[in-house]
């Protein structure tokens, strides 16, 4: 049977008051009084209880109310006074409605979280109580060890100074930037960018690159033209959608994502993040990358061609390519071995050898009497000076005498002369005369015993626009000097009265040459003299010939090429300038040795091999190999070590690299070798296969942390 | 004028899609600019604390009357709505990971506790109401200690009644040992949340198995005891089921205020390190 607990009427039911911030205290052991406490918490048991009696006609009645409990019992006393009987309920403690509680709950929870947080962020443990979480592991070591102070100001400049520092820091504008870097970046780049050499202008420029030169690459690269600019993938739509990042606000955190742990990958990155940017978009490496024989190859800085090594010297038995690479220590680069182990066994041998010698064959004549027609009465050995032009090399110490120089100058610029500038001779017999006597001062200088290595040091400084001390020029100088013996035994059988001549006696002008009396096995290395052409000759003693090197190098450094029209057979104008000139004939001098268009004497010798490079207002020379890896420029990568065991055959490195046949097009062939085939990395780098994301095989920054 | 009344599922229809709709189009912009290396974390995290402020003005809501700032029952349900979308722009936000730092984990501990306590809530005020017009007399929360203290005297009346009239303690006895403490405190909180009947069953059948030792005149007294627990078990369930209904907040807005400072501090920090141009 149901039991009705609640009874209803007016006078059953007791009348609750939940919305009233404080309830009676007896509520909880279920005998609340019936008025409840005040509103500010009193308790009315008292008031309650007592009341103010009526009088109706001669009788005294209880005036206490209904609601508090009705007339007493007892009635009031005969003279009208309350009797004051007991209260229904003690006097209580009245407590807090569920509401209020629950306010003051909230309340202290709110005063304690904000205690909290004020005493965390004021103390000195602030900065590792806001820190988000552990560095990956190659910036772990700017972590501090427990206990020690917090170091987060080597990345964040907010941490800079008091510990309040940073709270202040959110309201106010990020640290000026300098060098094109925003904010924090700076901080970055204090500990990443700090090699020599790096160029530091464009570091938060899109692959921090000149803006203006990484159009150019995007505009002339041959891909750009074949990939289409609309999205290939739903990713690629999406971020379209967005468009790319404001360049200004590149940022290293843009990408780079730090306090993510241990083993984050800080430098991982989407494709569809890299065709944000990039107008040509293709789905992935195996949908729509472009051919690799479209992209601009790396040179490795000595010209060797496999293809014809391949056909002509090797074969398909014999074609080893171990014989000149080695990987490095990580596996990582094919490196090109040493002269001495790849090149030498073919390229290095006698000068009467079969193959290979064109290094030793390729002798520089250095020093040789021109043919001209000098003034009656001129001491100058007419039968010998047989000459045709003047050498580089003289005409370069010839220019560092300032006696010689207006001479020299006026008719190497006349330009109604036939012949190239500085490669003919004077028809004038004055000029030739004066001509005469600079060459025969030349003489006595380079075979004065003592003074030889000065004079030349002296001459070249003038020419090179250098000074004398220059280590360089002293080196050479001192190179040079050698030439002293056999120029001496040139001397004293072709010129030999130049000393008297140069003292003014009185010569035999017709003097018939001695024979030559010089044993060549007593010249110095390299030096020879030939009588056919009565020259004084220098041939590389072998592979890397110290005197060529320096003396390449040196003149490549010196060379200007900008003193010159850019089209090598158009007329040279007259130099405005003595440093015009010289830059002139030091340039000429250095083409006339180096450059395979002036026939140089020294290009089948080292520059055949040892690519030139221009390099600001000179040359370079490339004498060693280029690593591939780490490059310092470029944006491709590539780690041999894990692909050597997809070879077919041990060492077989054709499974990639592919020997470009006879009848393969010129434009598709570099180095020997056809362009890379990307169905060969498509083999493997695939959807659920290789990694065949960009980042796999491309690096982002141009200029490398 | 009476406000149009949309039916409840149908209203339910219309928000959560509305919801699911600011769900997508939110992780949408988000992909977007993930993959088109925008910043993601302020964007997600402002519209994240921006959604934290307005769900908490509902509580500064139900204390205003003036102005009239539409019915709280619309400001429920976008509580409801809005809370339910913070859920997932804080799963974004996080980045679906677990936090790390002190402070990003307090943070988490705090939204977290919030977004499930706020889960909690709605569930059990969607569920709880139903059960308590089934289950015998409605009761005022209020009054249930008065009620109780009735029925607990009137229980211990019977008893004294039953010693009178069977001159024998065996009632007394078993109120002594089973029935005193029941009577006196809310019982078997869990079970009544949980909607369990089992614990009232259990003991109205061991006052059951006395009536071998009863004798008609203490038969008619248990007869009204077993009626006294079944009133006293209804009182307790509803002093658990509104008990619930009004407790969650206490978990729920304390927690809602702490994560507001914590949310606050955490967007000065975020903007104080982040070190990159404005």
């Amino acid at each position: 049977m149901r039991h009705p607990l609640q009874q209803t009427g007016y006078k059953d039911s007791a009348y609750e008051r939940p919305n009233q911030k404080y309830q009676c205290g007896w509520a909880e052991d279920g005998r609340p009084c019936r008025a409840g406490p005040t509103r500010k918490g009193g308790c009315t048991a008292a008031a309650q209880a007592s009341c103010t009696p009526r009088k109706e006609g001669d009788r005294w009645h209880c005036g206490r109310l209904e609601a508090f409990g009705g007339a007493c019992e007892h009635g009031p006393m005969p003279d009208g006074a309350c009797c004051h009987p007991e209260p229904e309920h003690q006097v209580c403690q009245p407590r807090l409605c569920h509401r209020a509680r629950r306010g003051r709950l909230t309340l202290l929870s709110a005063g304690l979280v904000l205690a909290f947080l004020t005493m965390m962020l004021a103390g000195p443990w602030s900065l590792a109580f806001v820190s988000p979480g552990k560095l990956t592991a190659a910036h772990s070591a700017i972590e501090p060890a427990p206990g020690d102070a917090n170091n987060c100001s080597a990345c964040h400049s907010a941490a800079d100074g008091s510990s309040a520092n940073f709270l202040a820091a959110a309201f106010r504008d990020p640290p000026a930037s300098h060098e094109g870097m925003a904010g924090d970046s700076t901080k970055c780049v204090a500990c990443h960018f700090t090699a020599a050499g790096r160029d530091r202008a464009h570091l938060m420029a899109a692959h921090s690159m000149d803006p203006a030169q990484l159009k150019l690459l995007a505009e002339s690269h041959p891909a750009a033209k074949l990939l289409s600019a609309a999205p290939a993938t739903g990713d690629q739509a999406l971020a379209a959608f967005t468009g790319a990042p404001d360049p200004a606000a590149l940022a290293c955190s843009t990408c780079h994502h730090e306090h993510r742990g241990r083993d984050f990958a800080l430098t991982a990155m989407s494709d569809t993040s890299c065709q944000v940017c990039h107008s040509g978009r293709f789905a992935s490496f195996n949908d729509g990358h472009p051919e690799f024989g479209l992209v601009p190859r790396h040179r490795s800085g000595i010209a060797f061609n496999h293809q014809t090594h391949y056909e002509a010297n090797f074969g398909d038995t014999k074609f080893d390519c171990t014989r000149c690479h080695v990987a490095d220590a990580k596996g990582f680069s094919m490196l090109v071995k040493p002269f001495e182990q790849a090149c030498a066994g073919c390229h290095n041998q006698g000068r009467d050898d079969h193959h290979g010698d064109e290094i030793k064959k390729n002798s520089m004549i250095v020093f040789q009497l021109p043919e001209m027609e000098v003034a009656e009465g001129v001491y100058w050995p007419k039968d010998t000076a047989v000459g045709e032009r003047i050498k580089p090399l003289v005409r370069l110490l010839l220019a560092g005498d300032e006696k010689a120089r207006p001479a020299f100058k006026a008719f190497t610029e006349d330009l109604d002369a036939a012949g190239v500038p500085l490669d003919w001779l004077p028809k004038d017999p004055k000029l030739a005369t004066q001509l005469a006597a600079a060459m025969k001062r030349l003489v006595l200088d380079l075979t004065d015993p003592s003074e030889a290595p000065t004079r030349i040091a002296e001459r070249l400084a003038i020419a090179l626009d250098t000074k004398p001390d220059d280590p360089r020029v002293v080196k050479l100088a001192e190179q040079l000097a050698t030439m002293q013996f056999p120029l001496t035994a040139w001397q004293t059988t072709w010129l030999k009265q130049v000393a008297a001549d140069a003292d003014g006696k009185k010569v035999d002008l017709d003097e018939k040459p001695e024979e030559p009396k010089w044993d060549p096995a007593d010249l110095p290395a390299g030096w020879y003299v030939d009588p056919a052409d009565v020259s004084v000759n220098y041939g590389p003693t072998a592979h890397a010939d110290p005197l060529l090197h320096n003396l390449l190098d040196l003149l490549a450094a010196h060379a200007d090429p900008t003193s010159l029209p850019s089209d090598p057979k158009a007329e040279i104008p007259p130099s405005k300038n003595d440093a015009e000139f010289l830059a002139r004939v030091r340039t000429i001098a250095f083409q006339d040795l180096a450059s395979k268009d002036f026939g140089g004497a020294l290009y089948a010798s080292c520059v055949r091999c040892h690519t030139l490079d221009k390099v600001g207002a000179g040359y370079r020379i490339n004498w060693t190999v280029v690593g591939r890896y780490p490059l310092t420029t470029g944006f491709g990568k590539f780690n041999h070590s894990p692909h050597m065991s997809i070879l077919t055959e041990p060492d077989n490195c054709r499974h990639c690299h592919e020997i470009a046949g006879k009848d393969a097009a010129p434009a598709s062939v570099q180095h020997g070798f056809v362009a890379h085939r990307s169905e060969t990395c498509a083999a493997c780098h695939a959807p659920d296969k290789a990694p065949n994301n960009c980042v796999t095989c491309h690096f982002y920054h141009m200029n490398r942390p | 004028m009476a406000e149009p009344v949309i039916a409840i599922t149908k209203r339910r229809a219309l928000g959560g899609s509305l919801a699911l709709v600011a769900i997508v189009a939110i992780g949408v912009l988000m992909l977007s600019r993930g993959l088109a290396l925008r910043d993601t974390a302020f964007f997600s995290g402002w519209l994240l604390l921006l959604m934290c402020l307005f769900l908490a003005l509902y509580n500064l809501r139900k204390k205003l009357t003036y102005p009239p700032l539409m019915r709280s029952a619309t400001w429920l349900q976008l509580h409801v709505y809005v809370g339910l979308v913070s859920i997932a722009v804080f799963v974004m936000h996080s980045g679906f990971k677990w936090p790390t730092g002190a402070f990003e984990t307090l943070l988490w501990l705090f939204y977290t506790g919030t977004a499930a306590s706020g889960l909690l809530g709605l569930y059990i005020t969607r569920t709880f109401p139903p059960f308590l017009t089934r289950r015998d007399e409605e009761i005022i929360f209020e009054r249930i200690p008065r009620l109780r203290r009735e029925v607990r005297e009137q229980a211990e009346a019977l008893i004294v009644e039953s010693v009178k009239q069977a001159d024998t303690t065996t009632l007394s006895d078993f109120y002594a040992k089973s029935l005193a403490t029941y009577f006196a405190t809310p019982r078997n909180y869990w079970h009544h949340v949980f909607e369990s009947r089992v614990p009232v069953k259990r003991m109205c059948a061991d006052l059951k198995r006395l009536d071998r030792y009863l004798c008609d005149k203490e038969k008619a007294i248990a007869a009204q005891l077993d009626e006294l627990i079944r009133a006293k078990d209804n009182l307790d369930y509803h002093w658990a089921v509104q008990g619930t209904l009004k407790g969650w907040l206490f978990i729920h807005i304390p927690l809602t205020y702490g994560l507001l400072l914590f949310a606050v501090v955490h967007a000065v920090l975020v903007h104080a390190f982040d070190g990159s141009v404005s």
